[in-house]
């Protein structure tokens, strides 16, 4: 009996022609590329899970825990970028939220929270807003992410991990539109043998 | 109890098997059947964690 080691998943080869047009719309919204590409079945349940994953998560956070901070808010402040290893320079914004790493990959839903963090200026314009988005996913006062992770149960914390699996998940989305199913090469070579 | 965040888990685990098992295969079955390989597997880490954790904090 073969054990799960030996079933470990290895990518097929990407086929002879990269889909990148159906890999960039699924980028953009979770499945759109595979509904170009005909797979309309699979399009939707991606773009009904993760969009749900990601809201679902959004929502329990109180809609506060998507979001990039301005720089300016952030210790040092006088600084835009925060040197890391070897003295390179990091964004600031994307050093004290690292969770929007994983947040950014659901594509068009997550990207207006760039937008917000370098919008405003909050000494002379702080009610100034982006058009069309308005205060999506802009950065929520200091006071307010104090009050959303002192008080009440553990949600806010777990409500970020819902987002990030969304938008890591659209990752994986991705791939499939551009070079089709992951499947698992041991049960492939399988079924070709049958 | 009605407060617990154990009652997020399913919005978690379910959307999670469901995309993984799609990136994985094409057949609505084969799909199917994988997305209900890792929910069962979730479903057993999750529990054995929170089992750990609430035998530590009765320790304590």
């Amino acid at each position: 009996m073969e054990s799960s080691f030996q079933n470990v998943a290895t990518r097929l080869p990407c086929r002879e022609k990269p889909d990148y047009l159906a890999a960039s719309l699924s980028l953009l919204v979770p499945g759109l590329g595979q509904i170009y590409q005909r797979r309309t079945l699979k399009g939707l349940l991606f773009l009904v899970s993760l969009n749900f994953l990601f809201f679902y998560g959004w929502f329990l956070g109180s809609r506060s825990n998507v979001y990039l901070p301005r720089a300016e808010q952030c210790v040092p402040f006088k600084t835009n970028v925060v040197r890391v290893a070897f003295g390179l320079p990091f964004p600031k914004p994307l050093y004290y939220r690292w969770q929007y790493f994983g947040q950014a990959g659901m594509g068009l839903v997550a990207w207006p929270a760039i937008l917000q963090c370098y919008w405003a200026d909050e000494e002379n314009e702080p009610e100034s807003t982006p058009p069309l988005i308005g205060k999506y996913l802009k950065a929520p006062p200091e006071r307010e992410l104090n009050r959303l992770q002192t008080e009440g149960d553990a949600s806010w914390e777990l409500a970020w991990v819902f987002t990030v699996a969304a938008g890591l998940l659209n990752l994986l989305v991705v791939y499939d539109a551009l070079c089709g199913p992951a499947v698992i090469a041991a049960k492939a070579s399988k079924s070709q043998a049958d | 109890m009605w407060q617990s965040i154990f009652w997020h888990a399913p919005a978690l685990i379910i959307p999670i098997s469901l995309v993984y098992g799609a990136t994985r295969f094409e057949s609505p079955v084969e799909i199917t059947k994988e997305a209900l390989h890792w929910i069962r597997r979730l479903v057993v880490f999750l529990a054995s964690v929170a089992i750990v954790v609430h035998f530590l904090t009765w320790l304590v």
